[in-house]
């Protein structure tokens, strides 16, 4: 087991090098371009040399020199200082901004997923034992309704017609969770669940063909023909099975849980994560946009390795060597 | 056949029957509500290209001239009436025309980006499950890299470096999905290497290009265009969340998810229609896509069944 996680760390390690170097080359795709619209934003009043500032934004954005330099120049300030850079014109360090702004994103994420699993892993399982009665089939339409809702159309109309009708909207500024957590849970709950929602037809879908190969085994055959109730079928045998599945769907939601709570973030107002990266590639300050995107990258690499190492943990059958 | 009546003839013009025929009345006897979908679909995309033909005013125009020769404005934000269908939006411009020109950037953004991801996924995916080692290991660790983004996370990257506009979206759109997609077509290309037509081909000489683009190829095509339709609803609801966040096909230009900005949605609490429309249209279209994708998927592929995409 433990060579197992040894080997898969390794294996991380050139996938995460690719990452940023992908981040970082990202800005030579159109080379100058880049730093040009940086100049055009900061408003010359004339008298400032253009090459000397253009060098200087170089020098603050690390691409004076080449790639290669450009790139190891990098990881040495994350590895050695934990250091992402200054933005250049958001104007703040870009690890103290990504860390003031991260238990946003964080609380709205596991909002969603916990939403979303309590509602689709029931009815995943209830739609595989009952496949093709009408409830299957309802199930199966509405997941593809949340699928191709889009959550900001479903945002505007939960924020826009309560208001007109009642006069209700949702809070803007969320208090701490540790100051007022109920009035916290409060203002979180509605954007989670819409972004909730979202995940919920995916998982309704992906967990009811898991389940589908689950209700087909034989050991679920053998505890029907020894005369187990359908109950305790479902519950002591296949729901148990099915972890595994569910293990594998949360590894897939978390991409699609980040991309969302950029969405749901800008929509309503919430000062995480996704909105900063946002309002980065509106001012284009691309230090920020290049270490929101390294670090929701480095999370979802640590998610797909803690989904593969808990397989092992959760079925004795599979043993990594 | 008629006056015979025996089996002979019949089952030789049962052979001869046009593939797509035969694939059509398949498909609307097994598959109602898939068929229904496709007509939605058809029907957005003749909208979309015959926008300016339907449109009854241009999606940009604010005033009309009269036959006095001079000029009227629209009324701002007004409800609908015989000559505004659906009403005005905040600076008077006709709200059904805009609806119909974004039917055009939908489409666009669905039709060619999926066509050139499909690209993309062919010319990576092909030589990388025929080839099959060191080179296919390579490519695997590139796309598992890339794979590791958040979608709209990239995307945003990207586009603050490239800038909004309708061909970049398209172009990076494609981008993304046709490199996520180049893993099935890795894997349904490994399924058919053993077949032993692609060893005759080998034995007779053909060269690697011929074996890849006239043996390989027919033979994923169906498996291709499940991946395209199943890929399309995703790039138009990413383009309108794109829009949306302003980082997508910049205004005047009608795009459904720019009309629901942040900027628009101030409007919404006086005029709600401009709230309902563009998304329902959007939603309307990506659910009947989803709905044709799955009926073609069940039809095609039936190894398929149940598996989904990323969005």
């Amino acid at each position: 087991m433990s060579t197992y996680i040894i080997r898969r760390l390794l294996l991380a390690i050139p996938t995460l090098l690719i990452v940023t170097l992908l981040t970082t080359a990202s800005l030579r795709i159109i080379p100058g371009d880049a730093i040009d619209v940086l100049i055009g934003q900061m408003d010359l009043s004339g008298k400032e040399d253009r090459g000397v500032l253009r060098a200087q934004l170089e020098e603050q954005l690390g691409i004076d020199g080449p790639i290669y330099v450009q790139y190891v120049r990098w990881w040495a300030n994350v590895l050695l200082r934990g250091d992402l850079g200054e933005a250049v014109i958001m104007g703040t360090n870009v690890r103290d901004q990504i860390l003031a702004r991260l238990p946003v994103t964080l609380e709205i994420g596991i909002l969603a997923l916990l939403i979303a699993l309590l509602i689709s892993f029931p009815v995943a399982i209830y739609s595989a034992i009952r496949q093709d009665s009408i409830a299957d089939y309802v199930f199966r339409s509405v997941a593809i309704l949340f699928i191709s809702l889009p959550s900001f159309w479903v945002g505007i109309m939960v924020i826009v017609f309560p208001s007109i009708w009642w006069g209700w909207s949702p809070e803007l500024i969320p208090p701490k969770l540790w100051e007022d957590p109920w009035g916290n849970l409060k203002a979180y709950i509605i954007p989670a669940a819409i972004l909730g929602m979202a995940i919920n037809g995916v998982n309704m879908r992906l967990m009811r063909t898991m389940m589908l190969e689950v209700v087909r085994e034989d050991y679920i055959r053998t505890a029907y023909s020894k005369g187990l109730t359908e109950r305790v079928v479902v519950f002591r045998h296949a729901v148990k099975n099915a972890l595994i599945p569910v293990i594998t769907v949360i590894g897939l939601n978390v991409p699609v849980v980040i991309g969302g709570s950029v969405i749901i973030e800008q929509l309503f107002g919430l000062p995480g994560m996704g909105r900063l990266a946002v309002e980065a590639a509106f001012l284009r300050d691309f230090p920020v946009i290049i270490g929101v995107t390294f670090v929701f990258s480095l999370f979802v690499l640590l998610i797909i390795l803690i989904t593969d190492l808990s397989y092992a943990w959760l079925d004795p059958r599979i043993r990594y060597g | 056949m008629a006056n015979t009546g025996i089996g002979l003839p019949r089952a030789i013009e049962v052979r001869r029957r046009n593939p797509l025929t035969d694939f059509l009345t398949r498909m609307v006897r097994t598959k109602p509500l898939g068929t229904a979908s496709a007509v939605i679909v058809l029907v957005f995309f003749c909208v979309g290209v015959f926008a300016d033909v339907l449109a009854p005013y241009d999606f940009n125009q604010q005033k009309v001239q009269l036959e006095d020769g001079t000029n009227q404005r629209f009324q701002f934000l007004a409800p609908p009436s015989l000559d505004h269908w659906l009403g005005t939006d905040s600076i008077g411009r006709d709200l059904l025309s805009r609806l119909i020109h974004g039917a055009r950037i939908s489409m666009l953004v669905g039709v060619i980006g999926s066509v050139f991801s499909l690209f993309v996924s062919c010319l990576i995916g092909l030589p990388s499950g025929y080839f099959g080692g060191k080179f296919d290991l390579l490519v695997q660790r590139f796309i598992d890299a890339w794979l590791v983004f958040p979608d709209l996370i990239l995307l945003i990257l990207l586009v603050s470096v490239t800038g909004a506009g309708l061909w970049n979206i398209v172009f990076i759109l494609g981008l993304q999905y046709g490199l996520g997609g180049s893993r099935s077509v890795r894997g349904a290309v490994i399924g058919i290497r053993q077949n032993v037509y692609i060893e005759a081909a080998q034995a007779t000489g053909a060269t690697t290009l011929r074996i890849l683009l006239r043996h390989m190829l027919p033979n994923v095509a169906a498996f291709l265009l499940v991946l395209v339709t199943t890929r399309m609803p995703g790039m138009m609801l990413a383009e309108a969340g794109l829009s949306f966040l302003g980082l997508g096909v910049p205004p005047p230009a009608p795009s459904w998810g720019g009309m629901l900005s942040s900027s628009a949605m101030t409007y919404m609490y006086t005029q709600p229609l401009l709230a309902i429309w563009p998304g329902l249209a959007l939603s309307i279209v990506v659910y009947s896509t989803n709905m044709f994708g799955d009926a073609l998927r069940d039809l095609l592929d039936p190894r398929l069944r149940g598996a989904m995409g990323r969005y």
